[in-house]
């Protein structure tokens, strides 16, 4: 497979998880944006890969990348958890209770 | 066949001599590692009076690590790379570490002075984040890779979401999800623009002359945006203009103890972090001095004149860390050896008053954990010391003398005004017109604590923490350096022309 069609695809993902986290609201969905972002970069980083033939650098980066993500997905919805409790909303529009 | 494959074999051999070498370099952090071990176990062995036995060990890791800091930087005398590329120790980096130690050993200080000590010491939590943190910080100063880079600043991201969202209160949690949620697109985005930088250099050795020449091959438009993407992560953990939003909701809701590890540190490992991703590419297509040099004057500007509306201590000082991160900044736009040297004090002054005035407005805190400025109402004439140490902390913040903020600046602004009458980059005397004006009107807000304390009428009977002897002593000793400093800081500046901070 060329390489142009796997990087379109990532730019294309970074594009959609970026549009996702600035329009939504709820904090989930802004995750799920997050999580698009970095498999975009994971991609890239595979793809490139291919020319780096001893050391494959960037296949290990990738693994990294998707290790450090579940660690801080599941950091995220905890703390979205304890949102929830205390607003009963993951609606980033109203929790609001701290501005100046 | 065979002779290959026992060629590969000693060569591997060869590479594990070498990790195992390299730990000895590593002992600071093996150690910190450990302390960190031993609090979690610690916590699950005892049940009850932990919180002597948590300190103990914090301190005692602290303590040991520093030794082994110190011995560090004696026996190290040239750059050395370690574990196979990944990292570099080099003088610069010790020194930071050093510096990282003092912070920490002062967050535990202001730990133990809180009014609600035992949130702090009830389980090891806390510590073990702070432990945490340290070990990022440290990894941070010394990375010479980008997979290193991305490890260790998502190691800080996340124990410093997690110590936002300890403590079990509304506010907090909101701070902590806000936090993160910028703190993760920013890392997202800083990783993809790594990953373009990979594709176009085939290494994420940064220090690389492949990385170097790489880069030149390369059309100057997906070059800058990868390379501004990149930026993005570390401007996020310096909390400099774009990325700076967090801030002051962050400093409202956290434990003040908190709050003064986490404007200090992150602060000072990102610095560093830009810092040498910018020398190693001072190339001529990469024009940084124009794009910090904007970096740092929205931030001053931005910073100072959020703060001067604000009604709460803590979120007053939030902007102003803006603000400080654009001067950190300025230090290293003149690109000269006087002005790294500048920068370098700058960060250890920031620190040392950073750590100081929170300290003492910790004092005035309230049950909640804010501090109104209508809680210094009349206090100077009660607590007259803490009051004049406070007016100190101060002045030093705005840059006048005679405090060591004012050399800090006045070092920081000469490198610049040298650079410029060298190169004449009309940048930099922006920077210096803007960076001028910023400290006249920082004035404003920084003297509004010690107005309410001295002019005002006091209103309410608020009392301070018990035992405030200790805190006059303890505050006394942080004050202290900045006086010192400013009369005699050729000791300090000594030290730091004898780190050559490049890589």
């Amino acid at each position: 497979m060329s390489i142009d069609i796997l990087l379109l695809l990532g730019a294309a993902l970074f594009c959609i998880g970026l549009a996702v986290v600035v329009t939504r609201k709820n904090a989930i969905a802004v995750l799920i944006g997050i999580e698009l972002m970095l498999n975009a970069a994971n991609l890239n980083l595979v793809a490139f890969s291919r020319f780096d033939g001893d050391q494959l650098q960037g296949q290990i980066f990738a693994l990294f990348v998707i290790t450090v993500a579940a660690a801080e997905a599941a950091v995220a919805l905890a703390i979205v958890v304890k949102v929830y409790q205390h607003f009963n909303t993951a609606d980033l529009d109203q929790i609001n209770e701290l501005k100046g | 066949m065979i002779l290959a494959q026992s060629n590969m074999l000693e060569g591997l051999k060869d590479q594990l001599q070498h990790l195992t070498a390299d730990i000895f370099w590593l002992a600071p952090e093996v150690t910190l590692v450990i302390t960190l071990v031993l609090l979690l176990t610690y916590d699950l062995i005892f049940r009850q009076n932990k919180s002597v036995g948590i300190v103990a060990i914090a301190i005692a890791g602290l303590a040991f690590s520093t030794l082994l800091l110190i011995s560090n930087w004696s026996e190290l005398l040239v750059t050395n790379s370690l574990m196979g590329g990944l990292l570099r120790l080099d003088q610069g980096a010790v020194f930071f570490k050093l510096l990282f130690v003092v912070g920490a050993l002062l967050a535990i200080v202001m730990m133990q002075r809180h009014r609600k000590k035992d949130f702090f010491f009830h389980s090891s939590e806390p510590l073990v984040l702070v432990f945490g943190l340290l070990l990022g910080v440290f990894l941070m100063t010394m990375a010479a890779n980008l997979l290193m880079v991305y490890v260790s600043v998502e190691l800080v991201s996340i124990c410093s979401y997690l110590l936002i969202g300890l403590y079990k209160k509304k506010s907090n949690s909101e701070a902590a999800i806000k936090y993160l949620l910028f703190g993760a697109v920013a890392s997202a985005v800083m990783i993809y623009g790594m990953s373009w930088l990979y594709g176009f250099t085939g290494t994420l050795d940064f220090t690389s002359v492949q990385f170097v020449n790489g880069l030149y091959l390369v059309p100057i438009l997906p070059l800058s945006i990868a390379l501004v993407m990149t930026m993005a992560g570390f401007v996020f953990k310096l909390g400099a203009f774009p990325f700076h939003i967090w801030s002051p909701d962050v400093y409202e809701a956290t434990p003040t103890p908190f709050v003064a590890l986490l404007s200090a540190l992150p602060k000072l490992a990102g610095l560093t972090l830009i810092f040498r991703f910018v020398q190693v590419l001072d190339l001529d297509f990469a024009n940084w001095q124009l794009w910090l040099g904007i970096i740092a004057i929205a931030s001053m500007t931005i910073g100072n004149f959020s703060a001067l509306w604000q009604k709460d201590a803590k979120r007053m000082l939030a902007y102003s860390s803006i603000a400080q991160a654009g001067f950190l900044l300025v230090g290293l736009i003149a690109f000269s050896e006087s002005g790294e040297t500048a920068a370098l004090f700058y960060g250890v002054i920031y620190l040392i008053m950073n750590f100081a005035v929170f300290f003492l407005i910790q004092l005035f805190e309230n049950k909640e954990g804010r501090i109104p400025f209508d809680n210094f109402r009349g206090k100077g004439n009660q607590e007259p010391w803490i009051g004049a140490l406070l007016l100190i902390v101060m002045i030093s913040l705005t840059g006048l003398p005679p405090t060591a903020g004012f050399n800090g600046k006045l070092f920081v602004f000469s490198a610049l005004w040298e650079s410029w009458n060298s190169n004449g980059q009309d940048i930099l005397l922006w920077v210096f017109i803007f960076g001028l004006l910023n400290t006249v009107v920082s004035l404003f807000y920084y003297l509004k604590i010690p107005y309410f304390m001295f002019v005002k009428r006091p209103v309410d009977e608020l009392s301070l923490n018990n035992k405030p002897q200790i805190d006059r002593i303890w505050g006394t000793i942080l004050v202290c350096p900045l006086l010192i400093w400013f009369f005699k800081s050729d000791g300090l500046l000594n030290i730091l022309n004898s780190i050559n901070f490049v890589f």
